[in-house]
């Protein structure tokens, strides 16, 4: 199965995105409440996820902030940053997110997107 | 010595005294010695004439003596017949000599003193015209020492125009003719001198030449005068001017510019704008000078009354231009003289160490002030203390810049501040460095200014918290509709699942929080966006009603963790002045401990007591929880971020620092200390304290 981490301060998301994902047969490793939570959450995981799901506004350390710690750590992992803001959208693109989704989105959607950006992590790590 | 040897010889003859006499008495005398000296012979010698006759004796040589006896004057003539052993002494009266003597040297003193003091000039010459004497006058008037001017000739001190008329001078004295005449002079420095001279030619016993004397007046000045008007009344025919010559009746003579200007001609009356000052110049034989207004000009008119004469001659002089320019002076000075009493700004001039030359009055009454109290007082001690050592550098600014404009405030006697903007400018008074200060009164400008800033900040502060309402509302509005939208796709998804049953019931519960946190959060944006308008609508709020409400909610929210929530309370009236918003905050402290807490069991502990603050009654709100901390240097910074960097922690998406805000609207305090005191990393302790009311059911 592959291995999704779920990054986002709203507890309500953090019940349904790990719903929805384990219904489409992916493996969340976890949901973290705020950037901090979720760069110490990554550095621990013993096999680290091919795709995460990343709030961009969240208390203590946002979404962009994490998004560049993780990448320095791991700069192959694949990002899917959401949010209202769409203001961030070039930004994050520019920094290395994989794909930008705007809040509210169709559920269907995200998981294409966690799908593709699985297929092309798997595929980056196999070159 | 052969009249004395002629009276000797028939001494009872004689008509003075005669005597004999050895050293030590009389051996012979006449009657008239007898009578004037109360002696007779064998008579002791008198002590007057011991010495002398001792000494004529002694030394064989004449002696004269002078005695004064009764008022006469004697002189004794002592003869020694030294191998006789005696003496011979002849008297006679010498009063008149004397008298005569006295005379003389004192008619000399007086006339030296005349002529070392008088104020005419002396000057002798030998017959061969070489000056022999002058008087200190004289020596400068042509600004020489005496000394100098002895022994040098007359033509010395003259041109050659001059030498020729002294030439032919000289001839008239020697002919012996004394005569008065002008004379120019050349002064040592060179420039003219106009003298009058009374000259007397001097002669020896025999009437032959030997020199003159001249008594010499300076008379430069009246002489310039004198040519002044007769350059005037030269040519009066052709003077641009008015000339009339007049009796105190009619015109003798006049001028065609004093023809035209007072239509008159020769035999007229007098023109009526000069008949009193003509009369009083002729009666009293005083120069009249007079100013006459005559149509739109001024002239001035000098009347010269012509002595032993009945008429007067005028010369007038158009002084229109003259007049003109002295009134302008005058209207100018007249002018800022106003300006400087009457301006609306304080006006000062001061120098270059703040005393001052000079005040308006608006100076002195805006600062209540008398201009005395000023004048002697230095401008430091108008300004306010905080300005007061600026003073001296501005000024010196000033100086240097030549012009500066400075903000600062006066003192006013009665304690009054008085915001000013002062212009201060570099000028010279009476030829000294000077600074010229205007001073404005910019209250009501100061005011506006205030005014302008502070509706500038609620204005700002308006646009950030409408930024940060529509920041808040989108972003939670939108993980609303992604719940609603997540649940609903999910229970489409379990719609044939019937062992899902149980996950669309939760689902459709969510959702149904959802919509209702929806509602909320639009009520609480509108009511956020009142807040100012909140603050004025405070009512009795029952403090642990609505803390009770909060902290089911947040159990109800956080069900997904092990949250236990502990109030603590001594009693159960708690009433504060709070509006909706009180449970918000209630609702973003426990948020915020949930939220920034990793342990596996949340511990939160409120505790609710009383406290006596600057004699009011206040209720103490202590949350305590088991969470990661807030280091010292974040626990003052949590409450001050901007609307901009406030992050949504839960519902509706407050932070703290509006927390803080609406925690002020109550007039209270918000803070955060370690639960363990020293150790940020045990967890946090949020305090609030919030005037107690006293509450009537």
């Amino acid at each position: 199965m592959d291995k999704v981490f779920i990054v986002e301060d709203e507890p309500m998301l953090r019940l349904f995105y790990t719903q929805i994902l384990e219904e489409y047969g992916f493996e969340v490793l976890g949901a973290a409440k705020n950037g901090d939570e979720a760069i110490s959450m990554f550095e621990k995981f013993p096999e680290k996820p091919l795709v995460i799901i990343m709030d961009y506004r969240m208390p203590i350390k946002n979404g962009i902030e994490a998004l560049q710690d993780i990448l320095k750590i791991d700069k192959n992992t694949k990002i899917i940053i959401t949010s209202a803001d769409t203001s961030i959208k070039e930004k994050v693109l520019s920094l290395g997110a994989c794909s930008f989704k705007e809040k509210p989105f169709d559920i269907d959607l995200l998981v294409a997107n966690v799908q593709k950006a699985c297929i092309s992590s798997k595929s980056l790590l196999a070159t | 010595m052969k009249n004395l040897e002629d009276l000797a010889k028939f001494p009872s003859e004689n008509p003075n005294p005669v005597l004999r006499a050895t050293k030590n008495e009389i051996r012979y005398i006449n009657k008239v010695g007898e009578s004037l000296l109360s002696l007779k012979e064998g008579d002791k010698i008198p002590k007057i004439f011991q010495n002398d006759i001792s000494e004529a004796l002694d030394k064989n040589i004449l002696k004269t003596l002078e005695i004064d006896i009764d008022k006469l004057n004697y002189v004794f003539e002592i003869s020694p017949i030294r191998k006789e052993g005696y003496v011979n002494i002849y008297g006679r009266n010498i009063t008149e000599r004397k008298m005569a003597e006295q005379k003389l040297k004192e008619s000399e003193k007086k006339y030296r003193t005349l002529i070392e003091n008088a104020q005419e000039g002396i000057w002798t010459i030998d017959e061969n015209s070489i000056t022999s004497f002058v008087n200190p006058r004289m020596a400068e008037m042509l600004g020489y020492a005496q000394d100098e001017m002895l022994g040098k000739h007359l033509f010395d001190f003259m041109d050659e125009n001059g030498i020729e008329i002294a030439k032919r001078n000289l001839e008239r004295r020697k002919q012996g003719i004394e005569e008065q005449h002008d004379f120019e002079f050349l002064k040592k420095s060179g420039t003219r001198i106009y003298a009058i001279l009374e000259t007397s030619p001097l002669s020896d016993e025999e009437g032959n030449y030997k020199g003159a004397v001249a008594f010499v007046s300076d008379i430069t000045m009246r002489k310039t005068a004198e040519k002044t008007i007769l350059n005037l009344a030269k040519f009066p025919s052709e003077n641009p001017f008015p000339v009339l010559r007049a009796t105190k009746e009619n015109i003798l003579y006049t001028n065609k510019a004093a023809e035209d200007l007072f239509s008159i001609k020769e035999g007229s009356r007098l023109p009526q704008e000069l008949l009193e000052w003509i009369n009083q110049a002729i009666d009293l034989d005083t120069p009249r000078l007079v100013e006459v207004d005559i149509g739109d000009k001024t002239f001035s008119f000098n009347i010269l009354a012509i002595k032993n004469q009945d008429y007067a001659n005028i010369y007038g002089r158009d002084i229109t231009e003259r007049k003109t320019a002295e009134e302008k002076i005058r209207e100018s000075e007249r002018k800022y003289r106003l300006l400087f009493e009457n301006a609306n700004d304080a006006i000062s001039i001061l120098d270059l160490e703040g005393n001052f030359f000079e005040v308006n009055n608006l100076y002195c009454t805006r600062l209540g002030y008398t201009r005395e109290e000023i004048m002697k007082s230095n401008v430091r001690y108008f300004e306010i203390p905080e300005y007061a050592d600026l003073v001296l550098g501005r000024l010196l600014d000033a100086k240097e810049k030549g012009f500066n404009v400075i903000e600062t405030a006066h003192m006013a006697k009665d304690g009054r501040i008085i915001p000013v903007e002062i212009s201060c400018r570099s000028i010279l008074y009476n030829k000294k460095p000077a600074i010229l200060t205007i001073a404005r009164d910019i209250t009501e400008r100061k005011s506006a200014e205030i005014k302008l800033k502070k509706s500038e900040a609620t204005y700002r502060e308006a646009y950030n918290r409408a930024e940060f309402y529509k920041d808040i509302f989108t972003h939670d509005i939108n993980n609303i509709l992604q719940n609603i939208s997540n649940g609903i796709q999910l229970n489409e998804m379990y719609l044939n699942k019937p062992d899902k049953s149980e996950k669309v019931r939760r689902n459709i519960n969510i959702i149904k929080k959802q919509v209702k946190r929806g509602g909320t959060l639009v009520s609480n944006i509108r009511k956020l966006s009142k807040l100012t308008e909140f603050e004025s609508k405070l009512h009795n709020t029952d403090l642990l009603d609505v803390l009770n409400k909060s902290v089911s909610y947040i159990e109800n929210t956080f069900a997904d963790r092990n949250v236990k929530i502990q109030v603590e309370v001594n009693e159960n009236n708690y009433f504060i002045q709070a509006n909706e918003l009180l449970e918000d905050i209630f609702d973003n402290i426990l948020t915020n401990s949930i939220n920034y807490n990793e342990k596996d069991n949340i511990e939160i502990s409120i505790k609710i007591s009383r406290e006596l603050e600057d004699n009011i009654n206040k209720v103490k709100m202590q949350f305590i929880d088991n969470g990661i901390g807030i280091t010292n240097e974040r626990k003052q910074q949590i409450f001050e971020r901007g609307y901009s960097e406030i992050t949504s922690v839960h519902g509706m998406g407050l932070g703290l620092s509006l927390v803080k805000k609406i925690v002020e609207s109550y007039h209270g305090e918000i803070w955060v200390e370690d639960r363990v005191k020293g150790d940020y990393t045990k967890g946090s302790n949020f305090i609030l304290l919030i005037p107690e009311v006293v509450h009537n059911g």
